[in-house]
């Protein structure tokens, strides 16, 4: 085992919902934006203890994600010492191996690794994700036929888990990062995530 | 040393076991090499006490690049690993990875030239049997802005992106071939100079070729990229760098001490 890592999983992206891209479909505005949050609950990176930790992806695709290109930019916990920044660039981008291994290829130029201060806020069906004058904004459960629990989209085609995702939408969510990009009342999906590698 | 299983093993071990192999061949050349330099001002500290540098430039570039491989080979290991494991996704070999080291080479060859010009300059200082005072005395003050260039926001900065190779690389790596791999080389190179050109001024000071200071200095710069306390070993080394220079600004004769008995002519002045 080189890496085992799992936790809460936070995404929005600009499609209407539900996001097609997830199917292999085109997105539903003429680029795609997508925001991913993680929060580690418990994991290493072989002897990296990784719990705790926050790590945000911003990735700008085309149309047709699967078209490859996209320009993303890669957040760490600001608390992470250098070993831990070490492990958790090279889980969440991928490079360690694992299922996001697989958007690699999709990559066209990675605009930042940086330090940030992320928080990542898990109240009941909310979720809320913040970097100081980065990115802000919160996403909530839909509710599904049962008048209470969220409708469940399991066994994705493509995306950036493998673990069932709970359909949601965003509030108001913007980023000005290394590009600017808005997110609002838009698609989201909230999940607990696991990879290893 | 972080390596991911996606690199593999054996890949990574041949090529860590590449720089350090070269590393200890360019040990060897500079042993063999410090004893035809005896007696010659290799340094700032040994200007006016030793014979001036007899030695043509390209020898002198020559040997400063040896000094660089067997200093920087050793500290590199995790970097050129981590631009390996990002070209070989895109199934690139080692011509990358060479070309990438020939790039951070080619920056530090460059900086080669600035202690050249400056032995250089004082070739015509004549041997007396001691470095002049005002020499000395900006010797020290030297050693201190080198010693106070630790706590700079510049040093923490290229320090993180030394320390942190996978996050380089990806930011780094626009294009792909050995030209990219060069320029993204060149990118490491300028950082890594940000990062150590303070203690590689401070051997220019004390005698380049002085073993003995290459030797603890190639141990600090391995210490600050790789080490778990590495992020605030800098904060030390650069303390006793200021202060070793308030001692020589205040007692310029301690410099010639600085030699550590290496040098052919050693300072007889006493302290």
């Amino acid at each position: 085992m080189a890496f085992k890592v799992e936790g809460d999983y936070f995404e929005s992206c600009n499609c209407d919902v539900s996001c097609n891209c997830v199917f292999q479909g085109l997105a539903t505005q003429d680029h795609c934006d997508v925001a991913i949050g993680w929060h580690v609950t418990k994991g290493r990176h072989n002897e990296t203890d990784l719990a705790g930790l926050n790590a945000v992806m911003v990735v700008r695709a085309g149309k047709n994600m699967l078209g490859g290109g996209w320009k993303v930019a890669l957040y760490i916990d600001e608390r992470s010492s250098d070993a831990q920044f070490n492990a958790l660039a090279s889980v969440f981008s991928g490079q360690a191996g694992g299922h996001l291994a697989a958007l690699g290829p999709l990559v066209g130029s990675v605009e930042g690794v940086t330090k940030a201060a992320i928080t990542f806020q898990n109240d009941g069906k909310k979720r809320r994700l913040k970097i100081p004058g980065v990115l802000e904004g919160d996403i909530e459960e839909m509710t599904g036929g049962d008048g209470q629990t969220a409708p469940v989209l399991s066994n994705l085609p493509f995306g950036a888990l493998t673990q069932p995702v709970r359909q949601g939408k965003s509030g108001n969510i913007r980023y000005n990062g290394h590009w600017n990009a808005e997110m609002s009342k838009t698609n989201a999906f909230i999940a607990e995530f696991a990879y290893e590698g | 040393m972080t390596t991911a299983p996606v690199l593999d093993r054996n890949v990574a071990r041949a090529t860590v076991g590449a720089l350090l192999v070269l590393a200890a061949l360019a040990w060897f050349v500079t042993i063999r090499s410090s004893v035809g330099v005896a007696g010659m001002a290799m340094g700032i500290a040994q200007i006016g006490r030793s014979m001036a540098l007899d030695m043509g430039a390209v020898i002198f570039l020559a040997m400063w690049l040896t000094m660089m491989v067997a200093m920087m080979f050793p500290t590199i290991g995790p970097m050129v690993l981590a631009h390996r494991m990002v070209v070989a996704h895109r199934g690139e070999g080692i011509g990358a990875t060479v070309a990438f080291v020939a790039g951070f080479l080619m920056v530090w060859t460059a900086v080669g030239m600035i202690p050249l010009s400056v032995l250089f300059a004082f070739r015509n200082v004549a041997a007396s049997g001691q470095t002049p005072h005002a020499v000395a005395v900006g010797a020290g003050i030297a050693l201190i802005l080198c010693g106070l260039y630790q706590f700079t926001p510049w040093k923490t900065l290229c320090l993180h992106k030394c320390r942190t190779p996978l996050g380089f690389i990806m930011t780094h790596d626009f294009n792909s071939g050995a030209r990219g791999a060069f320029t993204v080389g060149l990118a490491h190179g300028a950082y890594c100079l940000g990062c150590c050109w303070a203690l590689m001024t401070v051997l220019a000071i004390v005698g380049l070729m002085n073993l003995v200071w290459m030797a603890a200095i190639t141990l600090v710069f391995y210490a600050e990229k790789n080490w778990r306390y590495g992020e605030r070993l800098h904060l030390v080394v650069g303390s006793a760098v200021a202060i070793l220079g308030i001692v020589v600004v205040l007692h310029p004769q301690f410099l010639a001490a600085l030699d550590w008995g290496i040098y052919g002519h050693h300072a007889k002045t006493g302290m």
